[in-house]
């Protein structure tokens, strides 16, 4: 999926110390940057990437919410497998694929 | 799969789980000790996710760190990274991680699983770039990372300066930050907070860098919705009377925000004590359903413990102690310290619990949901975000006959997503007992099923050929 690009100031934004590694990694086919080690939604979000799937029902954008693996909003695909990202660790290379929710049912929500 | 035996089996490693873990051991019991998370912490003292990551120093983070090397030295058995996914009487735990599955049987099993924030719904909580006011500590604590900003901060109490600070601190915009409280709440609760001085004034710390930096600290205030699509554009604020409903004779205003940090307390984490048929009782004053849990620990359950924050919001100085607590009734249990032994480690312990505890619940009580809030969620509110579930598709089926979150759940799907009814089923029960005009205990709460978290089924199962499934004999005809 391929949200309309954010404004500038709806990014995360983080600074990094020495020892962080600058790594480059695939999102939906896309190269984006990121820290080694560091937790995707926060790579995402700094690249500008907040809208990670649909809801199955009512098809609205959602994104990373409780952050702790609780809320399943934040769930894309790295590397084949369905991930919280907000529990995946960046990696140089890996494969990252938003939107893996089904499109959304005729006739919305309930 | 081998099953790993031990004489306790800790399911949580936050300030309850570590410390209970590292008293056990002192008394040579066997202990494994499990974690979704990659490292000891708990939400409190969430470790920095990788080396580089720009974390503040604070308070908090040095306590992780003694913990965590406390937990290291003292020779349990880590299992981070592990997702407990159902806990079974006899002390029988499974658990997943990225390898596969895994088994242990504890003699003892202890559950100390902490809490889950609630956040009531409002009109765009859903929108990319909102995330929870404790998702924001984990962005702070963890990623050294701010959320999208200008950021608006929203909640009660002072979790709401503490995070506002330390965007700005990370580097980060806000755009206002909101308390449903007042001062006067506050002033109010002064004589029991006083115990904890140094709390109260980091808390004026955090509340005097908010006002250098010219945020607007807005008292008596939520956010009554979020506009934006893929993104947050702006948030609408409005005053709220003394229950927490909307003030009528506030119109309201506009601020432009990038995101939203927004959480309204901590809920009990209360799915595995159900699971194992541990008696609840419904308290909101710590947070809402908690496991009926005695002194030292036991539950009327056999071989179950329970400590720290799932047994009632309490805090995290309350969690350490009630894990130690915890720690000295696994080793009397176990036959490692006989009942006089215990009374007399235990009896200190006791006496701090007590004051920790008093504090905790001091907090809880500023904190806890006045009626207004969930009173005044709009019919077309999701309260249900995993199926999209609407306050007016829930009392559709209050008046199709439901008078019981379940049967709401079979009805609308409400609860039945993801996060298994976890964001939702606070909001959800209050709505039903609203509708029916019955009490919050009397909405009910769901039905506790395993798995206790959603578990790839492949990890579960492994790789395994069809000749290695057992087959019985035929039965004779």
């Amino acid at each position: 999926m391929d949200p309309a690009s954010p404004p500038a100031f709806a990014r995360w934004s983080r600074n990094a110390r020495p020892g962080a590694r600058a790594v480059s990694f695939l999102v939906d086919g896309r190269p984006v940057e990121g820290f080694e080690g560091e937790c995707l939604v926060v790579a995402l979000g700094a690249a500008g990437i907040l809208a990670l799937r649909h809801s199955p029902a009512a098809g609205t954008p959602r994104g990373a919410f409780c952050l702790m693996g609780v809320c399943q909003e934040c769930v894309v695909a790295v590397d084949g497998e369905r991930v919280p990202a907000c529990a995946e660790p960046v990696r140089m290379g890996m494969d990252v694929v938003t939107g893996g929710a089904r499109p959304p049912v005729a006739g919305g929500g309930r | 799969m081998t099953e790993r035996a031990f004489d306790l089996v800790v399911v949580g490693a936050g300030p309850a789980g570590a410390s209970a873990a590292v008293e056990a051991r002192r008394h040579g019991l066997s202990v494994a000790v499990l974690d979704e998370n990659r490292a000891a912490g708990g939400q409190v003292h969430r470790a920095p996710m990788f080396p580089g990551a720009a974390v503040a120093r604070s308070p908090e983070a040095e306590e992780g760190a003694r913990l965590r090397d406390d937990l290291e030295r003292s020779g349990a058995d880590l299992f981070l990274g592990h997702t407990v996914w159902n806990v079974a009487p006899g002390g029988a735990v499974s658990a997943v991680d990225r390898r596969g599955a895994s088994a242990f049987r504890g003699r003892l099993v202890l559950l100390a699983t902490g809490t889950t924030e609630k956040v009531v719904p409002i009109p765009g909580l859903t929108t990319p770039g909102v995330i929870g006011l404790a998702a924001a500590t984990v962005a702070l604590k963890s990623h050294g990372a701010a959320p999208p900003g200008p950021t608006v901060v929203a909640g009660v109490g002072p979790l709401v300066f503490a995070v506002a600070a330390g965007i700005l601190k990370a580097g980060g915009t806000v755009a206002a930050a909101l308390d449903l409280a007042r001062p006067g709440d506050w002033i109010a609760a002064l004589p029991s907070l006083a115990v904890r001085a140094d709390l109260l004034g980091r808390g004026l710390g955090w509340a005097m860098a908010l006002r250098r930096a010219g945020v607007p600290l807005l008292f008596g205030h939520t956010v009554a919705a979020i506009e934006g699509e893929d993104a947050v554009r702006a948030v609408f604020v409005r005053r709220v009377r003394n229950d927490w409903s909307p003030d009528p004779s506030d119109p309201g205003r506009r601020i432009a925000a990038g995101g939203v940090a927004i959480g309204h307390g901590l809920v009990p984490a209360v799915e595995a004590t159900r699971l194992l048929s541990v008696p609840h009782d419904h308290r909101p004053e710590r947070g809402g359903w908690v496991p009926r849990v005695r002194e030292d620990r036991t539950t009327d359950v056999p071989a179950v413990l329970v400590a720290g924050d799932c047994a009632g919001v309490s805090g995290a100085a309350a969690a350490l102690l009630a894990g130690r607590l915890a720690g000295l009734t696994a080793a009397r249990e176990a036959g490692a310290l006989d009942a006089a032994a215990w009374a007399d480690r235990a009896a200190p312990v006791r006496t701090a619990l007590g004051r920790a505890e008093r504090f905790g619940w001091a907090i809880s009580a500023l904190m806890r949901t006045r009626p207004g809030l969930v009173e005044s969620v709009a019919a077309d509110t999701v309260v249900c975000r995993c199926e999209d579930v609407t306050r007016a598709a829930i009392e559709g089926a209050v008046r199709r006959g439901a008078v019981h979150v379940n049967q709401v759940k079979s009805a609308t799907r409400c609860g039945m997503g993801p996060c298994q009814g976890r964001m939702c089923g606070e909001t959800a029960a209050h709505i039903v007992a609203a509708a029916t005009n019955r009490s919050r205990a009397e909405a009910g709460h769901w039905t506790a099923r395993t798995p206790l978290r959603t578990v790839p089924l492949d990890r579960l199962l492994g790789a395994y050929a069809y000749e290695d499934i057992p087959r019985p004999p035929p039965q004779p005809g």
